[in-house]
């Protein structure tokens, strides 16, 4: 990621993550000190943010129901940004580090901020769709 | 307002591009950057919008043309005033959505439609204006 970074977004989130913690009910019971998700305690996150649920609610279920921890990077509200989730019971606590924001101030850097944000996103797809190769597979020539 | 226009301006620029007057539609960004330089407070705004404002300048003629700055697509009209100043007005004709990736992808697919076909229109209507001076000076 540093060099995306470097060459085409606006970097200015702090370089570690704030986290919230999501009841079993997806209510946020706790977010951490000085972050955006403080104004929404208590409420349900998908209810609050638009389109949160689309985004992000298929991972957060997939750690709950595998009760193991899910990382992901997910595009949302202008950034991009690594999640992990850590499952405890039916709770979840959201860590997330933002990697870098769209730059959309004009059509040349939008495209190319755009780009790179897919790519990373593609990479991650492909990542999941391949996985190692079983050992029957590898003896073929 | 100096000169009588056609349409109301939302912003008065002197000859040095410092914002001299606001109309009420664009009091709530440009109120507060009143005297200052327009393109100084948008950053990489001058290569997108000065050559525009300066060919107006250098004709006389209001010119109009589509841009995109910001997440805005925007129509815009130029208007040469005395004394080297421009009005300016405008119209959006598309926003980004930032919220997701399938609403930015859409998005920018229709911003991009708009501007390709404000283009279409702006060329066709100066083909109209050439051929009218040709039949008119036959």
């Amino acid at each position: 990621m540093t060099e995306i970074l470097a060459s085409g977004y606006v970097h200015d989130y702090p370089p570690d993550g704030d986290y919230y913690v999501l009841d079993g009910e997806n209510r946020i019971v706790h977010a951490s000190e000085g972050s955006s998700w403080r104004h929404f305690l208590g409420h349900v996150f998908c209810e609050c943010l638009p389109f949160a649920g689309v985004v992000f609610r298929p991972r957060f279920e997939e750690a709950r129901r595998e009760a193991r921890e899910v990382e992901f990077k997910a595009f949302y509200a202008g950034a991009l940004s690594r999640i992990r989730v850590v499952p405890s019971g039916s709770d979840l606590t959201v860590f997330v580090t933002h990697l870098g924001r769209l730059n959309f101030r004009t059509l040349g850097t939008l495209t190319e901020s755009l780009r790179q944000i897919e790519a990373v996103l593609a990479d991650q797809a492909s990542e999941r769709l391949d996985p190692p190769a079983h050992g029957s597979l590898r003896a073929l020539p | 307002m100096a000169v009588t226009v056609e349409k109301q301006l939302f912003l008065v620029l002197d000859d040095e591009y410092r914002i001299v007057e606001v109309g009420p539609p664009a009091e709530a960004t440009f109120g507060p950057l009143l005297g200052r330089n327009v393109f100084e407070c948008f950053a990489d705004a001058a290569s997108l919008f000065r050559p525009y404002y300066d060919h107006a300048r250098a004709t006389g003629d209001i010119v109009e043309f589509a841009q995109y700055y910001d997440g805005y697509a925007m129509s815009i009209a130029v208007q040469p005033l005395e004394d080297g100043q421009l009005g300016l007005s405008w119209e959006v004709l598309g926003t980004l959505d930032t919220m997701t990736l399938d609403g930015l992808r859409l998005s920018l697919a229709g911003i991009l439609a708009k501007l390709e076909a404000h283009e279409k229109r702006t060329r066709l209507e100066h083909r109209r204006k050439s051929l009218q001076v040709i039949e008119g000076g036959a």
